[in-house]
């Protein structure tokens, strides 16, 4: 078997994958979060979401859910972006969001220690989108990349008994790299055939988080909820390369052999952490710091054959993102209803668009007569304002059922950027600016039972 | 019943309609069909998927959606499955790869207000890739049915409700998807020394769109010892296209931006090259099972089935590929460089398969029940004649008949509290397929691939593990 | 209470298995980079292949004969003419010595070839036909500067390895089995084409001055005589490369015995009932094998044969007639076409070997999978020397030496 046993168990924790070869540098959820929950509150629950949304946030937070529950969500959004003052043609994203969570109800040691979760966001029409230009063409780096499926299985533990109040969670998100050949040749009899393999492959990165709550022990009352807790989640780098190989045979000319790919998806590593604290039963105040480790990021595209150049190097720097929210709770009989704010800051990783020394194959700085060979390198990314809103329904049903709805609105607001480099290459007036604004929205139902 | 029960009430079956509503109006998960050819779950497969009237484990989730509802305990199975052909061609082997992967599932029921649901996850995960796709050239002999087609993952997701004691009903949707990809290439390609001093950029545009397709099921059960099922998958294909440009079609073109320029013979001189490669690689027909299942005695079971497949729908999977090529190349080497007028491609041609009826019988019967063990005996046969015509014309689509044979043994370990309140089951199954040699005959003497025979066998086997919580 | 206590502890080390599960699941995860690795499609052992090409020339490593790559066949001094691969594996051939030439005077040295022609199929020694009729046509040697041709057997050596079988494609010097000895041969004997029968005897068929003759023997060794009068005599244009088959296998075949020759450019077919005696049936009839491009030139001429009969997998036997479709041009594109009893054939339509100037195809089928076909064809780029080749199909078959 050619694959890790492990790799294998993992597959089969988080299943549900048809993933396929990504070609975004940020998936939707790491963008505008996953569920409707933790979008409304800056997209933060790593300390406090114990819904089937902690598979994305911290799947520590499965270790406390009793119920069976199952959610479907609809979210989505427009893009208006603006380069130079005219507006970038992004397609709006819309998508769907599966979620569910599985306590396994082992008896003895194990009662209530156990549970499973999945989160699954695809897309509505294109499952996946790669969008990779020459350097040159202006591309929204992070932004532009949202058509992407999410997958996502996670288990939490709670070590209740052992230390009370603390949780611990591993998880799991799945994308898949495309690995192929296309040869192109003559047949016997004559033609051109092209004979295309392709492989999706799965990647998978693994997600580990814990969390501590207030202990029952320290409460006011033991079925009382916890006035604290913190939370700390750290998802690996998940990326998705591509690396198709093209082979042209029996041309008039020869043609070298094609590499055609690079990353078509990366979401960097994050380390996010996250306390929260009920002044009053009714109000939770949380506050979130969320590293991004975009430095590792190798850049969009690999060499198109043995001697072609590289594009520059994109010098993506690591982020910090602040993000702070609060949430309210008002009961009324069996209806509970949440109102829910936030605001974070998203630093950009990327540079200012700019003219860039190209690289040679093997990555040093390709010169000509002593002289690194610029080449313009637009990747366009801002930094942003978010300010999210946001409700919660729940009704119970009875003592073991509820009936859930969770509704978010987001605006994220591009500051203003100047740019190093114009529009155009044929453009020698003033430099390129950037700025725009996204709005996006999105309810989920859910039933726990 | 009260205002709030009976608001309650209202609240759960509207909920659950409007939640089977949008399972199957909106991406589910799951994709093509390795269980199509080997089955899934040990039971099932040892019964020879006789089982559309008679599941409630996670391969409810092939076989028949309805049954999730059936299932009084919720359920997580994990098992590991192996096949391995021998399939020959001319009386040697045609080297089709071993299908090897995790199978694994979960059910999970529910009761509200006496409306009895079920959500089912089931999945089967290919040890080496998610998916492979191939692309053969026409003529080239394949196994159409056992070469590619089963190197794929199975997701699936379903509902199911039992709204009276006597019926179930389930369904779902599956989606896959087809790419779309666009390449384009530029830059300076040495004529000479095309590896080593060629410097070319790319870029790609990579779209994977969904396809939605259906899966909904029935059971009926009148008295406990009888039990009907009836069960419709719907039908799909996966359309792969790439499109790869290489240069400008018009020299100089401003809306171009990927010029080609072949260098290493004095001044450059633009070329255009074009090609575009499509093929469905997956095409699942349509399917409707419909099966009974009859069980005399709590030991014993007996299940009769047959499906129809629609194949004659089937799209070949025989791709089409144009190639364009346009050189200006300078007067001085044209007598080194000859670029043809033309350059021919292929075009797909019709299948033209027929649809085919598989008859399917399966028993159970448990030999040996103590107050805590119960070891149960199985076996199942199936029959699936060949739907692809002899191929008499350009494609060569190897296929015989298909004489399945199944056996399996599986273990229940009940009353396991105070740790599991509920039971382990262990699952073996064994698969025997037998294909009896066929000639093809083509209908010219100098078709270049000629006369063939083809045939063999294949062998599967695994295991399934369960736990079930009551 | 000890059965409480036995199941209490059963029950732990379940936990405690449950867990570490989860711990390895847990362990796995935490490795970054976990990932499925792929895999490399199977390739299938062979795939069916009905002779149709295109053949592959064979690389020196898989002939072990010296350059140029293809030959089958590589003797000192020594020009061949056409040649077929018998039944049982041995090579008959044509040939002759070439003559000392006279030392031209000293002085300036003859134009060696401009680099920039190498590779160019209509600088390969191949000219136009003559306009004068000579019998030296598509890229002929000029015999008048050998000694007379003699046809020789070379039997099968240095074994090349196929997965699951053992064959020769290439052959070392023979030994001489038929020389020019009546009158009507015209001093010399070439085109040479071996039948063998069921009880070891030959029929041993070739072309001389006077036309078709055949010799027998009583083995593939010989000896052979010639025959005292030709079996298919010269009229106004002289017969030659006779290619007798077998008919016994062939539903609905006219004699048991059928000759394709070729005469006027044409391929013309005899049948006989013992393969001594011969009686002319007619011409074959032949599609044109139409231009691919500019470069192929229209066809004016066929001749060349070289039949075989095969049966195929699905028990039907027919037969496989390879010959040369002559161009325009002057250049000879080797084709085949096929009939079930030896008579109307269809057409293949295509070259079956990518050269612009071999000619004399013989083949031999392996099984299934895999054909050799021999062509005759000048020994290098300009060069009047002639030797034999060896090709594959599928091409995508290599030959390794065996162990």
């Amino acid at each position: 078997m050619r694959t890790q046993l492990g790799c294998l168990l993992v597959a089969a924790l988080l299943a549900t994958g048809l993933t396929i070869p990504r070609s975004a540098r940020a998936t939707p959820p790491d963008l505008f979060g996953f569920g409707a929950r933790s979008p409304g509150l800056a997209m933060t629950g790593t300390s406090y979401n114990d819904s089937y949304e902690a598979v994305f946030l911290n799947p520590a937070n499965l270790g406390s859910v009793r119920r069976r529950s199952i959610v479907f969500g609809i979210s989505g959004g427009t893009f208006d972006l603006q380069l130079d003052g005219q507006r970038s043609a992004l397609d709006p994203i819309r998508g769907t969001t599966i979620g569910f969570t599985l306590p396994i109800p082992f008896g003895d040691i194990l009662e209530d220690r156990l549970t499973l979760g999945g989160g699954f966001y695809t897309p509505a029409n294109v499952l996946l989108r790669g969008d990779v230009r020459y350097s040159e063409v202006p591309q929204w780096a992070v932004l532009g990349r949202g058509q992407s499926l999410a997958l996502y299985v996670a288990l939490g533990i709670d070590l209740h008994g052992i230390v009370d109040g603390l949780q611990i969670g591993v998880g799991i998100a799945a994308l898949a790299a495309l690995v192929g050949d296309l040869r192109v040749q003559l047949d016997e009899t004559n033609s051109f055939q092209s004979v295309v393999e392709t492989q999706l492959l799965a990647t998978f990165s693994p997600t580990v988080g814990v969390r501590f709550e207030q202990p029952p022990s320290l409460r006011s009352s033991p079925t009382a909820s916890a006035d604290f807790g913190f939370g700390v989640t750290y998802r690996h780098e998940l990326r998705a390369d591509m690396n198709l190989e093209i082979v042209v045979e029996d041309l008039p000319v020869t043609l070298p052999v094609l590499t055609i790919g690079g990353v078509i998806q990366y979401d960097p590593a994050q380390l996010i952490v996250e306390g929260y604290y009920r002044p009053i039963p009714q109000l939770r105040l949380i506050a979130n710091l969320t590293a991004r480790f975009w430095s590792a990021y190798p850049g969009p595209t690999s060499a198109t054959s043995l001697s072609s150049y590289q594009i520059p190097a994109v010098e993506y720097s690591d982020t910090f993102t602040p993000r702070v929210a609060v949430e309210a709770t008002l009961r009324h009989g069996t209806v509970d209803l949440q109102l829910r704010g936030g605001y974070a800051w998203e630093m950009s990783p990327a540079p200012p668009a700019r003219m860039a020394a190209q690289r040679n194959p093997d990555g040093t700085v390709h010169e000509e007569g002593g002289v690194p060979v610029n080449v313009a390198l637009r990747l366009i990314d801002n930094d942003r304002h978010i300010v999210t809103l946001g409700f919660g329904l729940a009704a119970d049903l009875s003592e073991h059922e509820r009936l859930r709805l969770d509704v978010f609105g987001q605006a994220h607001f591009l500051t203003s950027r100047t740019h190093l480099v114009a529009l155009t290459s044929t453009d020698t007036s003033d430099p390129l600016t950037s700025s725009g604004v996204i709005l996006m929205g999105g309810w989920a139902a859910g039933l726990e039972f | 019943m009260s205002t709030r029960a009976f608001t309650s009430a209202v609240g759960t079956s509207t909920f659950l309609v409007a939640l089977a509503a949008l399972v199957v109006a909106s991406p589910s998960v799951a994709s093509a069909q390795p269980m199509d050819t080997y089955g899934m779950g040990s039971r099932s497969i040892a019964m020879g998927g006789a089982v559309t009237a008679d599941v409630e484990d996670f391969s409810a989730n092939y076989y028949n959606p309805a049954g999730l509802a059936r299932a009084g305990a919720a359920r997580i199975g994990i098992g590991y499955f192996g096949a391995f052909h021998e399939l020959q061609i001319n009386q040697l082997d045609s080297n089709v790869d071993p299908a090897r992967g995790l199978v694994l599932g979960l059910v999970v029921p529910g009761e509200i207000e006496g409306v009895r649901f079920a959500f089912g996850l089931g999945v089967h995960l290919n040890d080496d890739y998610i998916s492979r796709t191939r692309s053969l050239p026409s003529r080239r002999p394949r196994w159409e049915f056992y070469d590619n087609r089963p190197r794929r993952t199975f997701l699936a997701a379903h509902l199911a409700i039992r709204p009276v004691d006597w019926l179930t009903i389930g369904g779902g949707i599956s989606f896959l998807s087809f790419s779309t990809n666009t390449l384009s290439v530029r830059g300076e390609l040495d004529v000479l020394m095309a590896e080593r001093r060629s410097h070319l950029e790319h870029q790609i545009l990579a779209d994977l769109t969904t396809i939605r397709y259906p899966q909904v099921g029935v059971q009926v059960q009148p008295i406990p010892e009888l039990s009907f099922g009836a069960v419709y998958r719907g039908q799909f294909a996966l359309d792969s296209k790439l499109l790869a440009v290489v240069g400008c079609e018009t020299p100089g073109d401003p809306f171009c931006s990927s010029g080609l320029n072949f260098t290493g013979f004095g001044d450059p001189f633009p070329g255009y090259f074009n090609l575009l490669s499509q093929a469905v690689n997956a095409f699942v027909p349509q399917q409707v099972s419909l099966g009974g299942s009859w069980s005399p005695t709590p030991d014993f079971r007996l299940n009769l089935e047959v499906t129809w497949v629609n194949w004659s729908a089937y799209v070949s999977p025989v791709g089409r590929s144009e190639i364009e090529l346009t050189i200006e190349v300078p007067a001085a080497l044209r007598d080194r460089i000859r670029v043809p007028d033309a350059i021919v491609g292929t075009t797909p041609q019709p299948a033209l398969f027929e649809d085919r009826f598989v008859p399917r019988i399966g028993a159970e019967g448990t030999f040996f029940r103590e107050r805590m063990v119960a070891l149960r005996g199985r076996g199942g046969f199936y029959w699936e004649h060949s739907p692809v015509p002899n191929q008499m014309q350009l494609t060569n689509l190897a296929d015989s008949d298909r004489f399945v044979f199944s056996a399996g043994l599986g273990m229940r370990l009940d009353d396991l509290r105070p740790l599991l309140p509920g039971f382990l089951q262990m699952d073996f199954h064994f698969q025997y397929s037998f294909l009896p040699d066929r000639t093809m005959t083509k209908g010219s003497l100098v078709d270049p691939v000629g006369d063939y025979r083809v045939g063999g066998q294949m062998f599967a086997g695994g295991v399934t593990f369960e736990v079930g919580f009551e | 209470m000890r059965d409480t206590s036995t199941r209490r502890r059963s029950t732990l080390w379940l936990a405690l298995a449950g867990l570490t599960t989860l711990a390895s699941a847990a362990g796995a995860t935490l490795a970054p980079g976990c990932a499925t690795l792929g895999g490399t499609a199977g390739e299938p052992e062979g795939l069916p292949h009905n002779g149709t090409g295109p053949f592959r020339d064979l690389s020196v490593a898989e002939t072990n004969v010296r350059s140029p790559s293809g030959a089958a066949i590589a003797i000192a001094g020594v020009t061949f003419d056409s040649a077929m691969v018998a039944s049982d594996g041995s090579l008959f051939y044509a040939a002759a010595m070439a003559l000392p030439r006279s030392m031209p005077d000293a002085g300036m040295p003859d134009d060696a070839g401009v680099p920039s022609d190498a590779g160019v199929p209509t600088d390969a020694g191949m000219g136009a036909p003559d306009a004068g009729g000579s019998t030296r046509r598509y890229g002929e040697p000029d015999w008048t500067t050998h000694a007379a041709r003699a046809i020789s057997r070379s039997p099968a050596t240095a074994a090349m390895g196929l997965d699951h079988v053992t064959q020769n494609p290439a052959f070392a010097a023979g030994t001489t089995i038929l020389s020019a000895s009546q009158p009507w041969e015209g001093g010399y004997v070439s085109d040479p084409w071996a039948v063998i029968r069921g009880d070891g005897s030959v029929l041993l068929y070739y072309a001389a001055e006077g036309g078709i003759g055949v010799a027998t023997g009583a083995s593939v060794s010989g000896p052979f005589t010639g025959g005292a009068s030709p079996v298919i005599a010269a009229g106004a244009t002289t017969p030659r490369r006779p290619s007798v088959i077998d008919t016994h296998l062939l539903t609905g075949a006219s004699h048991p015995f059928l000759m394709y020759y070729e005469d006027g450019g044409r391929i013309l077919v005899a049948g006989s009932s013992d393969g001594l005696a011969w009686s002319p049936i007619g011409t074959v009839s032949l599609t044109p094998m139409p231009a691919r491009d500019d470069r192929d030139g229209d066809e004016v001429e066929v001749g060349g044969p070289g039949a075989i009969v095969v049966t195929s997998p699905a028990q039907r036997s027919f037969v496989r007639l390879y010959y040369e479709s002559r161009r325009s041009n002057g250049e000879t594109l080797v084709t085949l076409a096929a009939a079930p009893e030896g008579a109307t054939f269809e057409a293949f339509g295509r070259p079956v070997v990518e050269a612009r100037d071999r000619r004399f195809p013989s083949a031999y089928e392996i099984d299934d999978r895999i054909s050799f076909l021999y062509t005759w064809g000048p020994d290098g780029p300009g060069t009047s020397d002639a030797t034999t080749f060896v090709g594959i199909a599928p091409g995508g078959v290599r030959l390794v030496p065996e162990m």
